[in-house]
């Protein structure tokens, strides 16, 4: 009887245990949501047109050959909010969007000339939503536009977008990646103004759209990074050109690995590969006003020889890294002119560099600090060691014999 | 009154700890960024020191009362029905503070993991698991508190090791650009959220009878609980800044967010979260144990184990109505730390205080009989 | 409809198995107690399980706190 008694026990425990195993209470089949991987937000009069990539997975698997079908597909909805969008998108897709695996968010440009701040609140609030997407602006061109080109080396334009914003962040100068946290941080942060990078549609973006895009070797549509945005609070006022974006990224310790050019003394270029650059910006305050100085510590190696130049003299090291280091003062003050005279307020963060060094000294000068900024003077300290060449001593341009 | 309720001072130590750490992951880094921002840290470490002489203080006046719950004690000092009527108010603050141990666990479950279930099964699920532990008892609890006490350390580590690659120093920075008005603001947060309510534990103390605690050994779990909260809050800073610590509601499980190794190691959140589960779970279970047995007590009754299936409908039903929404929840946050310290005053300051004054009046020695 | 047949299953259970003893065993005191609170606890149960909107004793701590939370709260 007792046995009985503890036999049922422990079948009554064991089931009620079991009923909770399958989740707490409700399921969603893998089969019934569509994974979305881009995001395109625009905005058309007054409403948000979200536009969402979502993957065939049929088309993407590694064991099914791709047919004569594009990888992913693009649905889009207009509705007045950004969520409202985002549900709406199921009046024409079949399955419920889902979001966690998100790997760009493009905003159009005329949307971020209004203001890009309210449309980020929801990905900052979604519990399904990560932090690890980059976000970019489309330039002349509608952020849907951009997901809609079809690329080759990666099947899904979205992960295109995203490895190539990734890759090229991390080897070219004028390039940054923008994380949503990086730019709620940047947006709220005093001192400091956003900055997000720019895409652009080049060639012909209607045949782009199609899969003949990719059938041929040179496609006829890519997208490509172009010049940073500069963000006033979060509205668009202008670009950046390559020179003035390198000189941001260079100041703002973005860059990991670069290539730029210099003038040989007797004429032609050289290129200068930066393998590591570390910035550091420090805020003084001298005489009752603030001075910065940004301090720029580079190690580079030659890469490519296009001149005659000696190679094998040590002072010729010497004075192509004095010619570096000049170049690296000129491009970063280049940027901060162009940002001072067309734009007037900061985007370098030296006001946040301000307030971490000295805080009472930032509560007094914040209010007027773009004023502040136009006539701020920064110094400059650069130092360039070239400490690799290659694998070749001279290059034998200079050997060059009939 | 039960034979089989002994604990030893190893289990007690690691209750303290599994106390302590609580549910300060959820609330407690951003309560002190609210106030002090990026000093936060700073907070944190003042607190922690005031909050070690408070449950000191709490322990010394266990001590001079050897034997005796704190509802013995208010019986004692100020008689029956006066008495009656303060043990009546800590017991109410026992049973708030479980339920809203609950109610945190509800919703951050609803909010962040299972957006879609109705935060009433949660919290029917959680109290119902809690309150069949504390109808186990309290040799129960203490020996599952060392079953998982290993676990909980390893995993708490292995957050802090894989955290650090995240963390940028430059967070912290200006270092002290706050009054010391708002840093000590910050650190009465920390001060009365897992130190005040030590409290519990003197309705617990008198139940080691094998051993009496010792105040050295009270204060090793003490300083690692708080060590455990300086970490909680320097991390939280360093890793997501402190604009992010005070807006986003559930920090420590943003910064698990953000853990990835090499793209390999990454949305390890779940697992950090079973770590904040198993302290809540822990505080709230030593919480409303020690309600129950303060409520046996208060009104004479034989066995406190009967009195838990209808307490366990009434925590499920006051954590609910503790408060309609999340917003109002947190809004609670300085007002219940106020209710907090308070209760140290009150309950113990101002009992002690009659105490004193009833040894002077009748000129016995300042023991208790 | 099936949650509240749950409250109603526990609460007829508890009456039962634990209500029923102790008023046999002549526990008065425990018994009022327990019943008081039971009849508590279903009350709220009920009215978080049917969604009621009860006034949330937890108001009363910011009223009475009020003057010292003007210098506390952030």
């Amino acid at each position: 009887m007792a046995f009985l008694r503890k036999s049922l026990h422990i079948c009554l425990a064991l089931g009620l245990a079991s009923l909770l195993l399958s989740g707490c209470w409700n399921r969603r089949e893998l089969d019934d949501l569509a994974i979305q991987l881009g995001t395109s937000i625009d905005k058309i009069g007054n409403q948000y047109r979200v536009a969402v990539q979502v993957v065939i997975p049929g088309e993407v698997s590694v064991r099914t050959s791709s047919s004569g079908i594009s990888p992913v597909t693009l649905y889009h909805a207009t509705a007045p909010t950004v969520f409202e969008a985002f549900r709406k998108l199921t009046e024409t897709s079949s399955r419920k969007i889902y979001s966690a695996h998100i790997r760009v968010l493009v905003l159009g440009e005329s949307l971020a000339k209004e203001g890009i701040g309210e449309v980020l609140d929801m990905f900052s609030r979604n519990p399904e939503a990560r932090t690890d997407f980059y976000l970019m602006v489309a330039r002349n061109t509608t952020a849907m536009q951009v997901l809609k080109t079809i690329t080759s080396l990666e099947k899904i334009p979205a992960e295109n977008l995203f490895y190539a914003l990734d890759t090229s962040a991390k080897t070219w100068a004028p390039t940054t990646t923008v994380s949503i946290e990086k730019l709620i941080e940047q947006l709220v942060t005093e001192g400091l103004s956003p900055v997000l990078t720019g895409v652009k549609v080049v060639g012909n973006a209607e045949r782009g759209e199609e899969l003949t895009n990719i059938q041929e070797i040179d496609p006829a549509a890519r997208t490509r990074f172009v010049g940073l945005a500069v963000f006033r609070k979060d509205k668009l006022v202008g670009w950046l050109n390559e020179e003035q974006s390198r000189g941001y990224n260079y100041i703002m310790n973005n860059v990991k690995s670069s290539a730029g050019h210099l003038k040989c003394p007797k004429g032609g270029l050289i290129t200068l590969e930066t393998i590591r650059n570390t910035t550091h910006i420090k805020a003084d305050i001298k005489g009752g006003k603030p001075v910065i100085t940004v301090k720029l510590k580079n190690v580079s190696s030659v890469s490519d020889v296009e001149c005659r130049i000696d190679l094998t003299k040590p002072e010729t090291i010497k004075r192509l890294e004095k010619a570096a280091e000049e170049r690296f003062v000129e491009l970063m003050s280049s940027a901060v002119k162009h940002v001072k005279e067309t734009y007037g307020f900061d985007i370098f963060g030296f006001g946040h560099q301000l307030f971490q060094a000295h805080p009472r000294a930032w509560e007094q000068r914040k209010d007027k600090w773009d004023e502040q900024f136009e006539q701020l003077e920064v110094k400059y300290e650069v130092d360039v060691q070239i400490h690799k060449i290659g694998t070749t001593r001279d290059s034998f341009l200079n050997y060059i014999k009939e | 009154m039960q034979a089989e309720q002994r604990v030893s001072v190893r289990q007690m130590k690691v209750l303290l700890i599994f106390f302590i750490v609580g549910d300060l992951m959820w609330y407690l880094p951003s309560y002190t960024a609210g106030v002090a921002d990026q000093d936060a840290w700073m907070a944190a470490l003042l607190g922690v020191g005031l909050g070690i002489g408070v449950s000191s203080f709490i322990y010394w006046f266990g001590s001079r009362f050897p034997g005796m719950t704190i509802i013995d004690i208010h019986r004692h000092v100020l008689g029956k029905f006066a008495g009656g009527i303060l043990s009546l108010l800590f017991l109410i603050h026992l049973m708030s503070n479980g339920s809203a141990q609950i109610r945190v666990i509800g919703d951050f479950m609803t909010t962040q993991m299972m957006t879609e279930t109705p935060l009433r099964v949660v919290l029917f699920l959680f109290a119902a698991v809690v309150l069949i532990s504390v109808r186990m008892g309290l040799t129960v609890i203490a020996r599952t508190g060392q079953v998982f006490f290993m676990m909980f350390m390893l995993l708490f580590t292995i957050l802090i090791l894989l955290l650090i690659p995240e963390s940028e120093p430059s967070k912290i920075l200006p270092i002290a650009s706050h009054s010391a008005a708002d840093i000590i603001r910050g650190g009465l947060f920390v001060v009365a959220f897992p130190y005040c309510q030590m409290t519990v534990f003197l309705m617990l103390f008198p139940l080691l009878e094998e051993e009496r605690l010792s105040l050295k050994q009270y204060m090793i779990p003490l300083i690692i609980g708080g060590a455990v909260i300086i970490i909680v809050v320097t991390l939280s800073i360093l890793v997501l800044g402190a604009y992010m610590t005070q807006h986003q509601l559930y920090s420590t499980y943003t910064m698990a967010k953000k853990i990835s190794i090499g793209n390999f190691l990454q949305r390890l959140e779940a697992i950090l979260v079973i770590n904040y589960l198993l302290s809540t779970y822990f505080k709230c279970v030593i919480t409303l144990y020690a309600f129950c047995r303060g409520l046996t007590q208060l009104f004479g009754l034989r066995d406190y184990r009967v009195l838990t299936l209808p307490i366990f409908l009434f925590i499920f039903g006051y954590s609910y109505v503790i408060s309609t929404n999340v917003v109002f929840f947190n809004s609670l946050g300085p007002a219940w730390a106020l209710w907090e310290m308070s209760n140290v005053i009150f309950l113990l300051g101002f009992v002690y205080v009659v105490h004193l004054l009833k040894g002077l009046i009748k000129g016995k020695p300042l023991h208790s009989s | 409809m099936s949650a509240t047949l749950l409250i109603a299953f526990l609460t007829v259970t508890a009456f039962v198995w634990e209500l029923m003893p102790l008023f046999k065993k002549g526990f008065i005191k425990d018994a009022m107690l327990y019943l008081v609170l039971l009849m508590v606890g279903v009350y709220l149960s009920v009215c978080t399980i049917l969604l009621f909107d009860l006034p949330s004793p937890m108001a009363l701590l910011n009223i009475i706190f009020k003057p010292l939370l003007k210098g506390f709260a952030p």
